[in-house]
């Protein structure tokens, strides 16, 4: 068994909703457990956000894609912006044991995504950012 | 998201959150959330039950809250998270400055320290 869906987003999080409801539907016809929805609607909403308000600092209109495959093994979320690159996995690790007071408010979203994650891989390809993330299933 | 507000015996407050607190739902109750919350500089109850999906936007909001509470003396003792919530909070280490309790008794007993 497997399954794919794509969709065309522009910079804008409204088109978050958009993207929630298209993934609410794909988990639904793929029998997503409660825990691989989660880490889903996490990874898209923590990543695409990144897109949207960092790939192109010049502003402008602007779309990216995402693409959601499902098999047996794993859910793979696969982006593509033609911003300026940068690389998630490069992306300094969080420590989340400072005390409060030391604590950044920011950084927390690709440390999430590292959490719910079993594999992160990033290329730059034409001028393009092409980021890999894989859930892997029947996880606890 | 929905946010209100509940004074308990004692006079103890509790902030009650409900809906997803993604980009959309966060920032639809953050200036609520910190005039109810941190403004105050008063130990506060935050009930999650009705929370089912936390970002890291959300926890950047409980954080800001916390860590302007904390000079003040002041806490924030979070109240039956849902299991997926639960482990994002401490999974963001939230649970190594602020208190996760099972039920509101217990969220009660943790606010006042006994």
């Amino acid at each position: 068994m497997s399954a794919t869906v794509q969709i065309t987003l522009q910079n804008n999080t409204d088109e978050l909703q958009r993207l929630n409801e298209l993934v609410a539907q794909f988990g639904a016809d793929n029998n997503f457990t409660v825990q691989e929805e989660y880490a889903v609607f996490l990874c898209l909403e923590e990543l695409s956000t990144n897109i949207i308000n960092y790939a192109w600092p010049n502003g402008g209109d602007h779309t990216f894609d995402v693409r959601l495959s499902v098999d047996e093994t794993a859910i793979k979320i696969e982006f593509q912006d033609d911003g300026i690159p940068f690389d998630p996995p490069k992306f300094p690790k969080q420590d989340i044991t400072k005390p409060v007071h030391e604590r950044p408010i920011g950084g927390l979203g690709i440390h999430l995504v590292r959490q719910q994650s079993s594999e992160m891989f990033y290329e730059r390809l034409d001028e393009k950012n092409i980021l890999f993330v894989k859930i892997k299933r029947g996880q606890s | 998201m929905e946010l209100t507000v509940d004074t308990l015996e004692g006079g103890i407050k509790c902030v009650r959150l409900a809906g997803r607190m993604d980009l959309k739902g966060t920032q639809s109750i953050e200036a609520r959330f910190n005039a109810e919350t941190g403004a105050l500089k008063q130990s506060v109850i935050v009930e999650m039950a009705g929370v089912g999906f936390i970002a890291s936007i959300g926890i950047r909001l409980l954080l800001a809250n916390i860590k302007q509470l904390n000079p003040a003396g002041a806490k924030i003792v979070f109240c039956r998270p849902q299991k997926m919530v639960e482990d994002v909070l401490r999974l963001s280490g939230l649970d190594s400055v602020a208190e996760i309790a099972a039920d509101e008794a217990e969220a009660v007993k943790l606010l006042k320290g006994v």
